[in-house]
């Protein structure tokens, strides 16, 4: 077959030219480097790498962006299990098991086990990107604007789920992150929202500043709070080998390493939903198909695999748009379709006829890059864990420094420096009242996706919502939706009478 | 046992207030947009429903609050009060002091700039997150000018990006 | 011990390459060195000294992914680096000039699309008066006018003329793509006001979501940039029924324009206009104005934005000034102030 040709010919000039891995090895190890620092996003990843990608050519372009966006985007989980601030907004799943993995010690395993399961779940979308990129195309354009709501309504009703016991706390959290989303431009018409004459406002609340404040600014104001009992705060690692588990125990995770892979790739091909939408509804389906779902968000390992197999899984899924279409799936994908063009090179269904070449070429970078990732990453884990385990009052310090320059970088605004310290004090004061704060970023990033998607619906069928119920897809989410918020509410009446059960029989 | 709950109800309850009040000025904010006559949907519709939803969790929040504060005996709560009066919240002044400093930094950030504020920020933020025996100055100090000045200089030359000059604007335009 | 070995080797390998790529953008002096005008400006006028920001637009839209690559030939003609912000949105980036020191250190490049902003009130400052024009240097590539081959099988639709008549006689059923706040607006309103065409107009912010909704059926009529549709017009899924304006474009010369079918419809181009700060400078402005010039006659430049569907056309500041301020009077006059 041509296409194996062409793939064969492309790893033998990749693993033939000194250049080629010199550059993938690099722009891996940067956009690891870049991805595990608090404040700098996939995106900004990217955009930093961009401008030094002008004057190559398009094969060593791409092999320079995507090398650098997979380990971005794998780079995440480190700072999300060792500092419990999640480096890009996939890795925010990441946190709800590796943060108190890394508590108790099991650091290096959380994230031995989070770079493998990352490098599982890119493989497994890189083939199906390989082999099935113009099927899988197709698939996103059977999804509209109800069929989006519909995924919106549904990562929702899981995010009220996180909040464990209190679906009352849940929802408040996420409406809290949505009225947040409010701000800036209205979807359709651009009209500006909650600026109050301050200009920078008029364009949104940036993603970076907000996921920073809520994650970062509280873990800095936690430690000078409990300044006399500092010593408490710095974290033992244990040592590990390898990746922290054996292959044995991996294959033992293998439904949900599988399921978690599917569902990454899936989400990843409908442009707009997101790498962070992907890792949550593994996160939600693996606690839900779990024997013991009450050990999810206290340390188990199932949480990091979901999570960080989707994620990774997401990245060939977002590409296939890209490819097949000529139409980004992401922010990412957006700037490596623009660099593809400036390069001459026009996405879209004839992409794979008319530049074969330069296409398997790309699968191949991201064969070789995802290899490199979990070798690079495994290699430098021990170096980061003792960087990011010294005295935490050291190590937040940086952090805050990284995620003033983040917040900032983003549009160069200081407005978003008050946002990321303001959003920050007021994640503090939810946590000390027992509110999760997680919820109010997954709220803020999918009110985007159901306000946007329910107007271009209401448009296309002259305002008649009833059409929604017309299509098969955004019933069955709609239905999943309902499903999820009925369970939560039943664990919430369920966990109120067991406890007052419990206080009458010590009465 | 009963302070557990005391504390949990007074939470729900502060949580139930502060929900209903922003959710109270986010509603009646809606009415200040401007409006688009060619839009189908207002662009004030979905900012009213989250208000409204908003509302709705800080008040079943809020009842929950003064339905569990209903049901403690009087003596535990004047018992729990007296108790948090002669027991200082510790920690809460420190919390301050880094919200402070932080604001600060942002404040000055653009007329300082990024070299000078932040070594005097990060100072700062050593300083209130150790004891007072346990601090290390000299590594304070030599950690608070070497890392923003070596990351302001790589964000320049490796990534073309400018973070802010501020008054050493003259300076910085000569060397860089 | 070898661990340590080969850490340390991939880490020196690491920052050689990073060394190189970072070299690479090290303003090259050579050219300027070979352009006498820029050093005696330079010399009387002590600039530029530091490096010169342009404020794009959001990271991966054509807008920006051409003010990358125009900046990247711009820097070819100054001694100076030249960096390039994304931000939210042009407004932002338009904004963000307007409130610059008026040192020349802070410019924009942006379209039109802040002028209807700005006519659609949108925006807190005047698009015109508000700021000084450098120049243009870019004309974005167009719009075209097309139908899904299903659409014109089921309907029997060929033609543009046909596409009128059939939307004529079944009114407000045909969905037309738009995108409120955006240029797109106004082939639109044109098309629907002028051409007669009757559709529902329904606004799709981004244009690669305008695409998908075209091409899973739920628009009817496309109307956007010939990058979004070229390649499913060359695999036969999508017919181009004819490009917006009075003459063909470039780009696709075998299909007709809507003047020649005999419509008479509103201007509009997508003019990529440079600002500075109001205050700035008088020789400021004309030194900044020479290099544009120059870099738009850069045949790298003229090639690197053909790749886009974009055309290197230069005008001067006043020029500029006088196109756009025509161009707001236009978009009054179609009425598409609309928010209030």
């Amino acid at each position: 077959m041509a296409s194996f040709q062409y793939f064969g010919a492309s790893l033998a000039t990749i693993f033939s030219s000194p250049k080629f891995l010199l550059l993938i090895f690099a722009f891996t190890a940067l956009g690891i480097l870049l991805g595990a620092l608090p404040g700098v996003s996939v995106n900004m990843a990217l955009i930093l790498s961009l401008p030094l990608t002008y004057s190559m050519n398009s094969e060593t372009a791409m092999a320079v962006l995507i090398s650098c966006y997979i380990g971005a985007l794998s780079g995440g989980l480190i700072s999300a299990i060792t500092l419990n601030i999640p480096g890009t907004t996939s890795s925010i799943a990441t946190t709800f098991d590796g943060s108190p993995m890394a508590l108790r010690g099991e650091a290096g395993r959380a994230c031995g086990i989070g770079i493998l399961t990352s490098f599982i779940g890119g493989c497994f979308s890189y083939v199906l990107l390989m082999f099935l990129a113009p099927l899988m195309g197709k698939v996103a354009l059977k999804f509209g604007g109800w069929e989006y709501f519909a995924i919106g309504m549904f990562s929702l009703a899981m995010i009220i789920s996180i909040a464990g016991d209190d679906v009352w706390k849940g929802i408040l959290a996420s409406t809290f992150g949505m009225a947040l989303a409010m701000t800036g431009p209205d979807p359709v018409s651009g009209i500006a929202r909650y600026d109050f004459g301050i200009s920078a406002l008029s364009g949104g609340i940036t993603t970076t500043a907000l996921m920073c404040g809520i994650f970062a600014v509280p873990e800095l104001l936690k430690l000078a709070a409990n300044r006399e009992d500092a010593q408490a705060e710095d974290m033992e690692v244990e040592k590990f080998k390898g990746y922290g588990i054996s292959a044995r125990e991996l294959l033992l995770h293998w439904k949900n390493i599988l399921r978690s892979s599917i569902i990454g790739t899936y989400v990843g091909v409908l442009p707009g939903v997101g790498a962070s939408s992907a890792s949550l509804i593994s996160y939600m389906t693996a606690k839900n198909s779990s024997k013991h779902p009450e050990t999810f968000g206290k340390g188990d390992i199932d949480g990091i695999i979901a999570s960080e197999t989707a994620n990774n899984a997401c990245m060939g899924g977002a590409m296939t748009p890209m490819l097949a279409l000529g139409i980004p799936g992401s922010g990412a994908t957006a700037i490596l379709l623009s660099a593809l063009t400036l390069h001459n090179v026009q996405c879209g269904p004839l992409v794979f006829t008319k530049n074969a070449s330069l296409i398997y070429f790309i699968f191949a970078i991201c064969f070789v890059s995802n290899l490199v990732m979990v070798i690079v990453e495994r290699v430098v884990l021990k170096g980061y864990i003792k960087v990011l385990t010294a005295p935490r009052r050291i190590v937040m310090v940086f952090v805050m420094m990284m995620c003033i320059i983040g917040a900032y970088s983003a549009r160069n605004s200081y407005t978003d420096i008050f946002v990321f310290i303001i959003g920050g004090v007021i994640g503090y004061a939810m946590k000390k009242a027992g509110v999760p704060t997680a919820p109010i970023l997954l709220g803020y990033i999918l009110s985007a996706i159901i306000e946007k998607n329910f107007i271009h619906a209401m448009q296309l069928s002259r305002g008649n919502y009833m059409d929604m119920f017309t299509r098969p897809i955004a019933v069955v989410f709609l239905i999943l939706a309902a499903i999820s918020l009925f369970d939560s509410i039943r664990k919430t009446v369920k966990a109120s009478k067991v406890r007052k059960a419990a206080e009458l029989s010590q009465s | 046992m009963d302070y557990k709950k005391i504390k949990e109800a007074k939470s729900n309850i502060g949580v139930g207030i502060c929900g209903l009040l922003f959710a109270i000025g986010y509603y009646l904010e809606t009415f200040h947009f401007k409006t688009n006559s060619k839009n189908l949907i207002s662009v004030a519709a979905f900012p009213r429903i989250i208000g409204v939803m908003v509302a709705l969790c800080a008040t079943v929040m809020l009842i929950r609050g003064i339905s569990a504060m209903r049901k403690i005996p009087k003596d535990a709560r004047i018992a729990e009060s007296m108790r948090a009066k002669n027991q200082k919240e510790s920690g809460l002044l420190q919390v301050v002091e880094a919200i402070i400093v932080l604001l600060g930094a942002a404040s000055v950030l653009k007329t300082f700039g990024f070299i000078l504020t932040m070594p005097i920020t990060m100072f700062l933020l050593f300083i209130i997150l150790e004891k007072k025996e346990s601090r290390n100055y000299k590594l304070y100090i030599i950690l608070s000018i070497v890392a923003p000045t070596v990351l302001y200089f790589v964000f320049y030359y490796c990534f073309s990006s400018l973070l802010p000059m501020g008054i050493l604007k003259p300076f910085l335009s000569k060397i860089l | 011990m070898k661990k340590k070995l080969l850490a340390l080797i991939m880490a020196c390998a690491m920052f050689a390459v990073l060394f190189v790529g970072c070299a690479e953008k090290s303003p090259d002096t050579s050219a300027v060195s070979d352009n006498s005008n820029n050093i005696d400006t330079e010399k009387s006028l002590d600039y530029p000294k530091l490096a010169i920001t342009i404020n794009g637009s959001n990271s991966g839209s054509t807008v920006d992914t051409n003010v990358r690559a125009f900046a990247q030939i711009l820097a070819k003609y100054l001694p100076v680096n030249v960096i390039v912000n994304s931000t939210a949105s042009q407004v932002d980036s338009y904004r963000d000039t307007i409130n610059a020191e008026p040192d020349g250190y802070t410019m924009s490049i942006t379209t039109a699309n802040v002028t209807l902003c700005d006519v659609q009130n949108i925006t807190d400052f005047d698009s015109i008066e508000d700021v000084t024009f450098v120049g243009n240097i870019a004309k974005g590539g167009g719009y075209w006018v097309a139908i899904t081959k299903d659409f014109s099988e089921n309907h029997n639709i060929s033609t543009f003329n046909e596409l009128v008549e059939y939307s004529k006689s079944h009114p407000q059923e045909l969905n037309i793509a738009t995108s409120y706040g955006t240029l797109n607006e106004i082939p639109v309103t044109s098309l629907i006001q002028d051409c007669g065409i009757d559709a529902t107009e329904v606004s799709i912010g981004a244009a690669g979501e305008r695409t998908i909704a075209f091409i899973a059926g739920e628009l009817d009529i496309f109307v956007g940039t010939w990058g979004s549709i070229s390649q499913y017009v060359e695999s036969g899924d999508v017919i181009c029924l004819c490009s917006y304006g009075d003459e063909r474009s470039p780009f696709t010369p075998d299909i007709p324009c809507t003047g020649e079918l005999g419509y008479q419809t509103v201007k509009c181009a997508t003019y990529y206009t440079v600002t500075m700060p109001k205050e700035t400078p008088a020789e400021i402005v004309a030194y900044m104005q020479n290099i544009l010039e120059e870099t738009v006659a850069d045949q790298e430049c003229i090639d690197t934005l053909a790749a886009n569907s974009t055309e290197a056309y230069f005008m001067s500041g006043e020029e500029t000034k006088q196109t756009m301020s025509a161009l707001k009077a236009s978009m009054l006059e179609m009425g598409l102030d609309q928010s209030k």
